[in-house]
């Protein structure tokens, strides 16, 4: 079969756009580009926020069939947002409010570009309150309401804290196939957690620049050595005296200078017309994902996770002070990400997401703060994503109740982390035959596919 | 000691607490000698003997902190490391909460091992490190290596040992690697010191550097 040079398919298009009229023939062309630069390419981006979101002031009760905002304020105490300050948005009839930072959530929320996932949590299997009253050890995740042991189970997928792998790892492992070697699946902006790794492969870590630097990253590249010095390394490398750690350091320093060549040389000629909010982290790291993903074809990447992380949340006092600011980073980065996305071409293959380790108790501890709890309410964001709505079971706000694991407003969740990523994993493209893989509990919950991605 | 200790080392190391042979519990000078002088922890004392769960990588702070001892060096508090340690995943003296810095859980990808260390050397982070090495052992001309104002390392003993490749490398290995460094690996080293055609002081630089750098080195074992 006589396969056309690239120069004739170009000719060819352009005396068919003559032949047809301009619009009809530039529209296929258009299309072609459409195709070769937006389909088949899926990004995950997981915002971390550690230590602990309040949910309970991220997304409040106004007036729903369950609960006025009268009970949200009874039960809060000190805590509680003024309802003329909060951000109304609606889940059908229903009407509930964002914290006053999260402006731009509720815009993305309005147009139908984010979802609300309440009352999400770690799970071995749906339980009850009576159920968790019964002290039985089996039937919760271990060691509830600790930040590491919780932090390392979200991020792993594992309720019983014994996971060594993450669920963004496993995934990756699942999806070698489509990506090319010279750079991984996954992206750290801000340290390698254990989400990150795979049994096969290994994560990039891509920190953000300095502030004020004109740099896209702050990666480091190996100081330039002399030929034997250079030789030397290298050699030293390659050694395997049999000592596992050895070898794992000997594997991290070679991925580093690898990815560091690969990318920085790449994003020399990036320019993101995107404006990102100055003085937030979190902006920082999603601005250098989005540069990162303007160079995935020349990558050769056609599937990415990136994992970022928003550290403040452990909220045990001056909630009110702390959760906001930190809030309106989140939001305002959160934007300027989805703006970066669209500005790609790529919004509707990107989706970002929140977690956390756990949510916090609804009654207030001191004097303005709260405590370690369990179920929580998350974003999920992106053009894909069946916005405007919530997905879940919105709990009943009230101490002792049925959605209390005790009598301090500890969520006890009603949907799991696992069904959480199950349906980012499957958006992503992972078989549902596969998800057992990534999800090994996954068979003990109702659903694995939540909705909020169609 | 190791990252992965035998459950017997540890039974060992607990016994030493509860009783530190004299019937006191809590006698952490027993435990600590417990710690450091098990048969397990002395195993590989006399180099061949490296079992494949050995190790425990340096956190950065002992890293830079066991450079500037093994070469018997000076570090006042004028020196220049906090930005390179926070570079390296630790910022010194301002962990990111108060479970420190990284997690003694963290299984080290692609091995069956723990290793907490792990969790902050990021593949960026490792570079940083080699890096700092570089920029370290630099000099020019001369044998005292400075890293800002608070730092030195001397290394005047070692120059007229460049002129031959192997003894240097043999006494490098004394001083960092207590006399245990495999023999390719010296071989190695000895064959990028003889390739060194700028001067005695570059020579040693370059053993140091590629000692320093090694994952040999950076795993204590």
């Amino acid at each position: 079969m006589y396969i056309r040079s690239r120069r004739e398919f170009i000719k060819d298009t352009l005396r068919s756009v003559t032949a047809l009229g301009a619009v009809g023939g530039l529209a296929k062309f258009g299309e072609m580009n459409a195709l070769a630069a937006g389909s088949g390419y899926q990004a995950l981006a997981c915002v971390f926020l550690l230590g602990g979101n309040d949910g309970h002031n991220t997304v409040i009760p106004i007036a729903t069939a369950q609960q006025p905002y009268s009970q949200y304020q009874q039960y809060r105490g000190g805590l509680a947002l003024a309802q003329n300050s909060l951000l109304q948005i609606s889940n059908g009839s229903y009407v509930y409010g964002l914290h006053p930072s999260l402006v731009e959530i509720q815009q993305l929320y309005n147009q139908g570009n984010a979802a609300v996932l309440a009352n999400v949590g770690m799970l071995v299997q749906p339980i009850t309150r009576a159920l968790y009253q019964t002290n039985n050890g089996a039937l919760v995740p271990a060691q509830l309401f600790s930040h590491s042991d919780q932090s390392t189970q979200w991020q792993t997928g594992i309720a019983s804290g014994n996971g060594s792998t993450g669920w963004g790892g496993r995934i990756s492992d699942l999806v070698q196939n489509q990506n090319s070697s010279i750079f991984p699946a996954v992206t750290a902006t801000s340290g390698c957690q254990v989400f990150c790794t795979g049994a096969q492969t290994f994560p990039a870590a891509v920190p953000p620049p300095s502030s004020g630097s004109a740099s896209a990253t702050n990666m480091a590249v190996l100081s330039g050595l002399q030929p034997q010095t250079a030789a030397g390394l290298q050699q030293l490398l390659s050694f395997d005296n049999g000592m596992q750690l050895v070898q794992a350091a000997n594997g991290i320093l070679m991925r580093g200078s690898s990815y560091a060549n690969t990318l920085t040389s790449l994003l020399a000629n990036v320019t993101l017309q995107t404006q990102f909010p100055a003085n937030n982290p979190l902006a920082a790291q999603l601005r250098t994902v989005a540069n990162i993903m303007a160079v995935r074809n020349q990558l050769g990447l056609s599937r990415q996770i990136f994992f970022c992380m928003l550290d403040g949340f452990d909220t045990h006092s001056a909630q009110l002070e702390t959760q906001g600011p930190l809030l309106q980073q989140l939001s305002q980065a959160v934007l300027a990400f989805y703006n970066a996305t669209k500005e790609l071409g790529i919004d509707g293959s990107v989706t970002t997401f929140t977690a956390s380790e756990f949510g916090r108790t609804l009654t207030p501890s001191g004097a303005d703060g709260s405590d370690h709890a369990w179920g929580n309410h998350h974003f999920i964001i992106g053009t894909g994503v069946k916005g405007g709505q919530f997905y879940g079971n919105f709990p009943l706000l009230a101490p002792g109740g049925s959605s209390d694991a005790n009598s301090r407003g500890t969520l006890i969740p009603t949907t799991a982390v696992d069904q959480y990523g199950s349906t980012l994993a499957q958006w992503f493209g992972v078989a549902p035959a596969s998800l057992p893989a990534v999800f090994p509990n996954i068979a003990n919950f109702g659903t694995n596919k939540l909705g909020f991605l169609g | 000691m190791k990252s992965n200790p035998s459950p017997a080392y540890v039974g060992r190391v607990a016994a030493a607490f509860n009783n530190n042979g004299q019937g006191v519990r809590g006698d952490m000078m027993a435990t600590i000698t417990a710690v450091l002088l098990d048969p397990e922890a002395r195993a590989n004392d006399n180099g061949g003997s490296d079992q494949v769960s050995d190790g425990h990588l340096q956190e950065p702070a002992l890293y830079i902190a066991g450079i500037v001892r093994a070469f018997g060096g000076q570090m006042t508090d004028q020196n220049y490391f906090p930005w390179n340690l926070s570079q390296m995943g630790q910022d010194l003296f301002d962990p990111a909460s108060v479970f420190n810095y990284f997690s003694p859980t963290y299984g080290v990808p692609g091995t069956t091992l723990m290793g907490g260390e792990f969790e902050i050397h990021t593949p960026n982070n490792s570079i940083v490190r080699a890096n700092t090495m570089q920029g370290w052992f630099s000099q020019w001309s001369n044998p005292v290596q400075s890293y800002g104002p608070g730092t030195t390392v001397d290394l005047t003993a070692f120059v007229p040992l460049a002129a031959t490749p192997a003894t240097l490398v043999n006494a490098l290995d004394l001083t960092l690697t207590h006399g245990v460094m495999p023999a390719a690996m010296k071989a190695a080293i000895v064959t990028a010191v003889t390739a060194d055609q700028s001067g005695s002081l570059h020579r040693v630089e370059t053993a140091c550097y590629l000692i320093l750098t090694s994952s040999y080195y950076n795993v204590w074992h």
